[in-house]
């Protein structure tokens, strides 16, 4: 038995056992369409979200990033107002420690005689 | 060349060439579901969302319709396998009665069905390779393609199924001659 006739042998089975008859291709193609633009949508708006949080978790990182060294800044602002206030080393070698030692002002001898021209 | 009517995700592929073989494609999606019509159409849109997504991508390197069968092929294997496998066995049960029935008088249609059943009986690779062969016009190199095996392997099935089909319809002739 030759190709040719196998071949038409097995298509004229094909037709007369399963019957064949194709949907309109504008349908199949108009809902493919469809489909395709729904999950391109679904896709879109899944990495617009995907992005969102993205964005999101880097926003906030730099956020907190930036609170630290703001932090950091008020207290390099707190040492240095500290630092007006003022403590000479030495004042640790006072017999009390911040204790002015001057507290009143010494009595000068006064006189009123004069030697020589001058005061006493 | 591009066509006016190119894919946007597939410059290579038109709506027109696709519409020229949208029968055919249908033929061979009917037969990768167990010939169910409900499901060959959403195996047929689906294989339109792949190429038109272009997640199935045509690059010329082989005949357009060698590649939407090897889509609707690679579809059925992945997705529509259980589904046809259903299918095909509902259609076993469903036909066996209907057989005793028709026995009366559509004598050619029998004869017709017997060809058919001496096909479906040959292993899959042999049935798949016999039916893009002699009933959707491929070449043995395209079928090989479509299948998904080498062209070497594409013969060695094609040669064995002729082999086999000519012995069954043989043999059917020979039982037609002493009834």
């Amino acid at each position: 038995m030759s190709d040719k006739n196998t071949q038409e042998k097995l298509q004229k089975a094909l037709a007369a056992v399963h019957a064949e008859t194709p949907p309109a291709f504008a349908e199949v193609w108009a809902a493919a369409e469809r489909q395709n633009e729904t999950s391109r949508k679904r896709y879109a708006g899944f990495v617009a979200v995907a992005a969102a949080i993205v964005v999101g978790v880097t926003a906030f990182g730099l956020w907190s990033a930036n609170e630290v060294e703001m932090t950091d800044e008020f207290l390099i602002a707190d040492a240095l107002m500290n630092s007006t206030q003022w403590s000479a080393p030495s004042d640790l070698l006072m017999p009390e420690y911040r204790f002015d030692i001057y507290q009143d002002i010494p009595l000068l001898m006064e006189s009123t005689e004069l030697q020589e021209g001058s005061l006493l | 060349m591009r066509e006016h009517d190119a894919l946007e995700h597939n410059p290579q592929v038109s709506r027109k060439a696709l519409e020229a073989l949208h029968s055919q494609l249908f033929g061979w999606a009917l037969s990768r579901c167990g010939f169910d019509q409900a499901t060959a159409e959403d195996l047929m849109q689906q294989a339109y969302v792949e190429v038109l997504s272009g997640r199935a991508r045509f690059d010329n390197k082989s005949t357009l319709k060698t590649f939407v069968f090897g889509v609707v092929q690679n579809l059925a294997r992945s997705r529509f396998r259980r589904l046809a496998v259903h299918m095909r066995l509902i259609k076993t049960y469903a036909n066996a009665p209907v057989d005793e029935v028709t026995n009366d008088g559509h004598e050619d249609h029998q004869e017709q069905r017997r060809i058919w059943q001496a096909v479906e009986s040959l292993p899959r690779r042999q049935r798949d390779i016999t039916e893009l062969v002699f009933c959707r016009d491929m070449t043995i190199e395209a079928a090989s393609a479509v299948m998904g095996v080498s062209l070497g392997s594409g013969r060695v099935h094609y040669d064995r199924a002729k082999k086999a089909l000519a012995g069954a319809l043989a043999g059917m002739q020979t039982n037609e001659t002493l009834t």
